[in-house]
């Protein structure tokens, strides 16, 4: 098992980077860095586990308008279309694209777990994980907030 | 006659996405069916005999690897390829070794679709 001091932390810069690459490809509109960090007060939230040599977590988090909207243009309707099942799919992809590729970064070998996504909560805890990475972004007027978290997962693996 | 495609993802969306993408690189005509989790794939895959696989990796129930491993053990030779947000080297390799002609990795473009596709004449 790698030790926590000598793993590679994906930098904020590897994140915004990801979610460019994502956004690029399925959604309008540019994601841009947002120094004045964003407040989420009742999120939309998605995590993905990863679990092997490193463990960890990659976590998205949005507001409601953009998590229907991202919905929306992931299918192809419109935004007052989409059921909450469909935004938890379209934001768990999200969040298992962005995820797969900080694994990527990351000491292998390791498993990606299935998303899990919360709707219009208020906070989510991660008993023993600790965020190591945090970027606050903005698209379409709207906070998207991506962090990863290091820790042992219960859930890692198949 | 229409090239027929399964196209497996637990997720709605990245299904919805796959077959957009397919459409833009050209396999308008094609007749397309979906998959839910790996053991829907190898249901359809032994089955009907489609012309390609184009397959998650992670999926609940079953997932993309083991499907393919079950498709091969059933003697079915179809053309087999990954679509899938992990793209390490372990785990194209494990791909290769156990029968699939491609991985493409998420997010992915029509091009990447295009030239995946057409290395293996699908």
């Amino acid at each position: 098992m790698t030790t926590t001091s000598d793993v590679y932390v994906p930098s904020a810069q590897d994140l915004t980077a990801i979610a460019e690459l994502v956004w690029a490809s399925y959604v309008d509109g540019d994601i841009v860095v947002d120094e004045s960090g964003p407040i989420l007060d009742s999120a939309f939230i998605a995590t993905v586990a990863i679990g092997g040599e490193w463990n960890g977590h990659v976590l998205i988090g949005t507001n409601s308008v953009a998590a229907r909207r991202i919905a929306a243009q992931m299918f192809a309707m419109e935004d007052d279309e989409v059921s909450d099942a469909e935004i938890g799919d379209a934001l768990g992809e999200m969040a298992n694209i962005v995820g797969g590729n900080v694994k990527a970064l990351m000491p292998e070998p390791s498993v990606l777990s299935l998303p899990q996504v919360a709707l219009e909560t208020r906070a989510i805890y991660m008993p023993g994980a600790v965020q190591k990475t945090q970027v606050d972004l903005r698209w379409e007027g709207a906070p998207v907030h991506i962090s990863v978290w290091e820790g042992q997962t219960s859930n890692g693996g198949k | 006659m229409s090239m027929r495609i399964v196209v497996a993802d637990d997720s709605a969306v990245m299904r919805k996405i796959v077959i957009r993408t397919l459409r833009q690189a050209g396999y308008g005509d094609a007749l397309i069916a979906e998959a839910s989790d790996g053991s829907e794939l190898v249901d359809i895959a032994v089955n009907d005999n489609p012309d390609l696989c184009l397959s998650d990796w992670n999926m609940p129930v079953m997932n993309g690897i083991d499907a393919l491993r079950q498709i091969r053990a059933q003697g079915s030779t179809v053309t087999f390829g990954f679509v899938t947000s992990e793209g390490s080297d372990a785990m194209r390799q494990t791909a290769e070794q156990a029968g699939a002609a491609f991985l493409i990795v998420k997010p992915f473009t029509a091009e990447a679709f295009q030239a995946a596709l057409g290395s293996v004449n699908a």
